[in-house]
């Protein structure tokens, strides 16, 4: 019944803060803009992260969150921290990977992620 | 920071759930996923979908459900199949199938209250203007 996961939906109550923070703090490059600007596409590999802006859906600290495959761990979070993102949970090691959590400037937990080679 | 190009690695969607039980019976009975890795002495088990990886989670009050916030759309083989499975087994239709110019969607709530997205895009001769 279920193919992939056709994108994934980040709600957001500023677009134009959370633009500068997806382009510029995370460096994601828009790939398609709807609704007059207040969605916003960032394709990474073979997914679409969808970052929006609607009345009737807030951002929210608990629930469901995005983790970004990066190649270098430490090097993320050291550029991270440099651009003034604070992380609620620092590098952790688990059996099959690393991550960090940290937030958007609403709230929206996001994860940086490096999974151990197999 | 992060590379776009069609060989990133998969990356990871992660639902927290603390009805557990139920959230996995309707992860895996109802759209049919299997588990792909079972963790945490099953607490955290993740289903691959197509290059991705859909994790569901119970891992204490650090990480609670929300009916906000951040949610995954799933594309699904046919729409109108995959909109009457839920509907027999009784999910939660908090918005009931909807057109767009370019795609079909309808979104459901977990029995955390986390929201999915049922999600079909139409072929390119079907589409119209997708603004």
């Amino acid at each position: 019944m279920i193919k992939e996961v056709a994108f994934v939906a980040i709600a957001v109550s500023d677009t134009e803060r959370a633009r500068k923070f997806y382009q510029e703090t995370l460096e994601l490059k828009p790939t398609h803009t709807a609704m007059e600007g207040t969605w916003v596409e960032y394709d990474l590999g073979p997914t679409t992260i969808g970052v929006g802006c609607h009345p009737a859906w807030k951002p929210s600290r608990d629930g469901t969150t995005v983790a970004f495959e990066v190649d270098d761990i430490d090097a993320a979070i050291a550029k991270l921290k440099q651009r003034g993102v604070e992380f609620d949970i620092e590098k952790t090691e688990t059996p099959v990977c690393w991550m960090a959590q940290f937030r958007d400037p609403d709230g929206n937990k996001l994860v940086v992620h490096k999974r151990k080679s197999s | 920071m992060y590379s776009q190009d069609e060989n990133q690695e998969n990356r990871i969607r992660c639902y927290p759930g603390d009805r557990h039980f139920t959230s996995t019976k309707v992860y895996e009975d109802v759209p049919g996923l299997t588990a792909a890795e079972k963790m945490m002495s099953g607490k955290w088990i993740e289903y691959a979908l197509g290059e991705d990886t859909l994790a569901v989670a119970n891992v204490g009050d650090s990480w609670t459900p929300s009916d906000q916030g951040t949610g995954a759309a799933l594309e699904v083989e046919n729409f109108r199949d995959a909109i009457k499975r839920l509907k027999d087994h009784q999910v939660r239709f908090v918005a009931e199938p909807f057109e767009t110019p370019c795609c079909h969607m309808a979104v459901i709530q977990d029995p955390d209250g986390n929201k999915l997205i049922i999600h079909k895009l139409k072929p390119e001769n079907e589409k119209g203007v997708c603004t």
